[in-house]
């Protein structure tokens, strides 16, 4: 009776530490549940990887890469798989694992790993500036100075490493950029009778005409997206204070309070008074906002150079691709510098402290950034970090025209989320979000603001 | 006569089995295990993270109480917040569990299609809150929503808002749905409850001539104490800690009009990545859970023990 006592005590024991590893299996399962195909060949490399270091005698190098483009339907996903395999064959020691989830979910798991020390991560995908500087400060990125060669040092972009530079040290090496485009509705604006904004007034004038056209809004705000919003007073902002002034206040040497800042604020209320946002703006989020576009029921989108890709590929479009115009942000009379711009290299791979494998996570780190940025390039969603020649044959017009924009461009201003901290660059999403209310009261942004960012 | 003799001797067993409290700890400790890691310790974990200064991912620095004061000191948004979560509360309570008990009441005294209204109440129930979100901010839109096209059309111009981006009647907006999605869930334990009752109370009422009305208020409702307790409890932590439909219809905005603690929980946890300060959050919101539920049960103790005395 006692050994049948014992039995069952064991297997309740067995099953009891059964539960608890589902428990945690569960919540492994779901994460890459989002993309299946990748965990397949993530499982069956590592099985692999596994099996090998142990008859090899631990040749083998097993590297965890972590990235955010978990959509099969996203182009550059299909490209980091190529460039991956590639670099396995090139590298055959190598193993690369990779692991993958949507944007906020990725953010958080991140955030969640290195609360840690993230043992399961070698190389992964995140935001330079002011997101990479909690890591930075908290001591968990490794510097990649000592693995730079001579001959990669050679191919990176001039002024583009701003964002991943932390007292002196490279973090990682760019990716690919973007550029803050006004995109405008050629058909619409002729409808209206209105001149395509090249300053302010115009732009006024242009959303005043068309908020008389039935069934369009001049201007898709998205504000709804605490960042769509944003963007709007970003470019005013540019216009109104300069990049230069702008990047030093972002980076802490100079607070904000400038009258820049509020004179933005109020252009931004001027324009929600005028109609050019629409009645509620606050009512709609990007995508809607990008659906308003590419359908033709709104004139102008204010947004990154991405967006170039979508209104030309989206199947939804049915707006003429040709006809539409990517402006710089017009300009403030008096104020600013055509040449300032939003935008700039802020997304890219880094590396763990605390991986196994420095020298070869920062050679697969450097080899992925400089592959990926060139891709960003060639399918026409961002531009390459790298003096690298690619191929420009599938270019649409319409990135072309960004592209000699930013030929124009000398000093840009990375979307300010990215910038600041996490907390200021939160209370400054949702304070610009206020602007597009009836009644918004800019003094109350300013002190918002100012409390958040000049601590 | 073997086969009894072996019965006899597998309760000889588990009798001795039971009696040790040895085995019985064998039996308890899966699900205890299981409570343990899943329940009671992320809620060590967060409490211990409220006594600090901590972003998620560097040095934790010790604040004591400081999170807690700054809760009802500093910060602006969060004294909005609760009022908001209490005036949920007391929709719940006031609005939705009355709405829940008439339903349970008629359908219990058998109306045609019992079963069909029983499922059909219960299906916002089933469904996902993102999709009932989805639903109503459709219903709520300015330009093509129900609401406004209603409004319009009984001409009433100076009704028309824009429901969930208007400071003024977003919180309330996303109040209705947050009752409507629930009263099929509460009517179908009062429901149940009904059902259990035995019909001999209502076979004496109805020889003492009683109404349906005095049955329901005299034996029914009185009779359905522990299970009014018990949807009180539900309704009232349910609201404190609302969360899913509020994010997805406002995310607590516009301006923080909407919010309650949960959506600021989430924003300060995971946005502003202030993991300590949403953690003081989190672990208020579990205590004045269990501190309501506390006084809601001695507020109920002599009503049950009347019902248990009949």
């Amino acid at each position: 009776m006692r050994r049948m006592m014992k039995k069952a005590l064991s297997a309740i024991l067995c099953a009891a530490m059964v539960m608890s590893m589902t428990g945690c299996g569960n919540t492994g399962t779901s994460t890459t549940a989002t993309d299946t195909t990748a965990t397949e060949t993530t499982e069956a490399t590592a099985a692999s990887g596994e099996t090998n270091s142990g008859a090899a005698g631990g040749d083998k190098v097993t590297l965890n890469v972590w990235h955010q483009w978990s959509n099969d339907t996203n182009e550059l996903k299909a490209i980091y798989e190529k460039a991956v395999e590639d670099y396995m064959t090139e590298n055959p020691n190598v193993v690369i694992n990779s692991e993958t989830l949507d944007t906020e979910a990725y953010k958080t798991k991140i955030s969640a790993e290195f609360a840690g020390d993230a043992s399961g991560i070698d190389v992964f995908y995140y935001w330079g500036a002011g997101m990479a500087r909690k890591l930075v400060n908290a001591d968990k990125l490794l510097p990649l100075d000592d693995y730079l060669t001579d001959d990669v040092k050679g191919k990176i972009l001039e002024g583009s490493t701003g964002a991943f530079e932390f007292d002196g040290k490279l973090y990682s090496v760019p990716s690919f950029s973007w550029y803050m485009t006004l995109f405008c509705n050629k058909d619409l604006f002729d409808k209206a009778g209105a001149k395509i904004p090249t300053t302010y007034e115009e732009l006024l004038d242009a959303s005043k005409k068309l908020s008389a056209l039935e069934g369009v809004t001049p201007m898709a705000a998205g504000a709804k997206d605490g960042w769509n919003a944003a963007f709007i007073y970003q470019a005013l902002a540019l216009r109104e204070m300069g990049a230069a002034a702008e990047n030093k206040m972002l980076a802490g040497q100079e607070d904000f309070g400038a009258e820049g800042y509020k004179d933005a604020a109020d252009k931004v209320v001027e324009l929600y008074n005028a109609g050019a946002f629409g009645k509620n703006p606050l009512e709609s989020g990007n995508d809607d906002a990008n659906a308003a576009f590419i359908s033709g029921t709104a004139a102008m989108r204010l947004m990154g150079s991405w967006f170039a890709n979508q209104v030309y590929t989206d199947d939804t479009a049915t707006i003429d691709p040709a006809n539409v115009v990517a402006c710089k942000i017009p300009m403030i009379d008096g104020k600013g510098n055509d040449t300032d711009y939003c935008g700039g290299f802020v997304e890219s791979f880094w590396v763990n402290k605390n991986t196994k494998y420095p020298e070869e996570a920062a050679k697969f780190a450097i080899y992925i950034n400089e592959k990926m940025g060139v891709a960003a390039y060639e399918t026409g969603s961002g531009f390459s970090g790298w003096t690298t020649e690619a191929d420009e044959s599938n270019l649409n017009p319409l990135f072309i025209q960004i592209k000699d924009l930013l030929g124009e461009g000398k000093e840009g201003v990375l979307a300010w989320d990215t910038s600041l901290d996490s907390e200021p660059a939160t209370i400054h999403n949702e304070q610009t979000q206020t602007l597009f209310a009836p009644n918004a009261d800019t003094e109350a942004f300013m002190e918002e603001h100012e409390a958040a960012i000049n601590q | 006569m073997f086969g009894l003799h072996k019965n006899e001797r597998l309760d000889y067993i588990m009798d001795r089995m039971l009696g040790k409290k040895r085995y019985i700890a064998v039996f308890v400790l899966p699900a205890l295990l299981l409570f343990l890691v899943f329940g009671i310790a992320p809620l060590i974990t967060t409490g211990v993270y409220s006594l600090f200064d901590y972003d998620g991912i560097g040095k934790m620095d010790f604040l004591g109480l400081n999170n807690y004061i700054k809760l009802f000191t500093e910060d602006r948004y969060f004294p909005r917040a609760l009022k908001n979560s209490f005036v949920l509360a007391g929709a719940s309570i006031f609005i939705q569990l009355p709405i829940s008990l008439v339903l349970a009441l008629i359908l219990a005294k058998g109306v045609k299609g019992e079963k069909a209204f029983r499922t059909i109440y219960f299906i916002p129930v089933v469904i996902s809150s993102m999709v009932i979100g989805q639903l109503w901010m459709k219903i709520f839109h300015s330009e093509y929503g129900l609401l406004n096209i209603f409004i319009r059309f009984l001409g009433m111009k100076d009704f028309e808002y824009s429901w969930l981006s208007n400071p003024s009647t977003a919180f309330i907006s996303t109040v209705v749905p947050s009752i409507w999605q629930y009263i099929g869930y509460h009517m179908l334990i009062f429901y149940a409850g009904i059902k259990s009752i035995s019909t001999d109370y209502y076979e004496a009422a109805r020889i003492d001539g009683a109404t349906n009305w005095q049955t329901a208020i005299k034996i029914t409702i009185p009779l359905l104490a522990p299970v009014l307790k018990t949807c009180m409890v539900f309704a009232l932590t349910g609201s404190l800690r609302a969360f899913d439909l509020i994010y997805v219809m406002t995310n607590g905005g516009p301006n923080h009009a909407s919010d309650v603690p949960g959506t600021l929980m989430y924003n300060n946890l995971f946005r502003k990545g202030l993991y300590g300060y949403g953690s003081a959050q989190a672990f208020f919101i579990v205590l004045e859970c269990i501190i309501l539920s506390f006084i809601i049960s001695r507020i109920f103790k002599k009503a049950e023990d009347n019902a248990s005395a009949i």
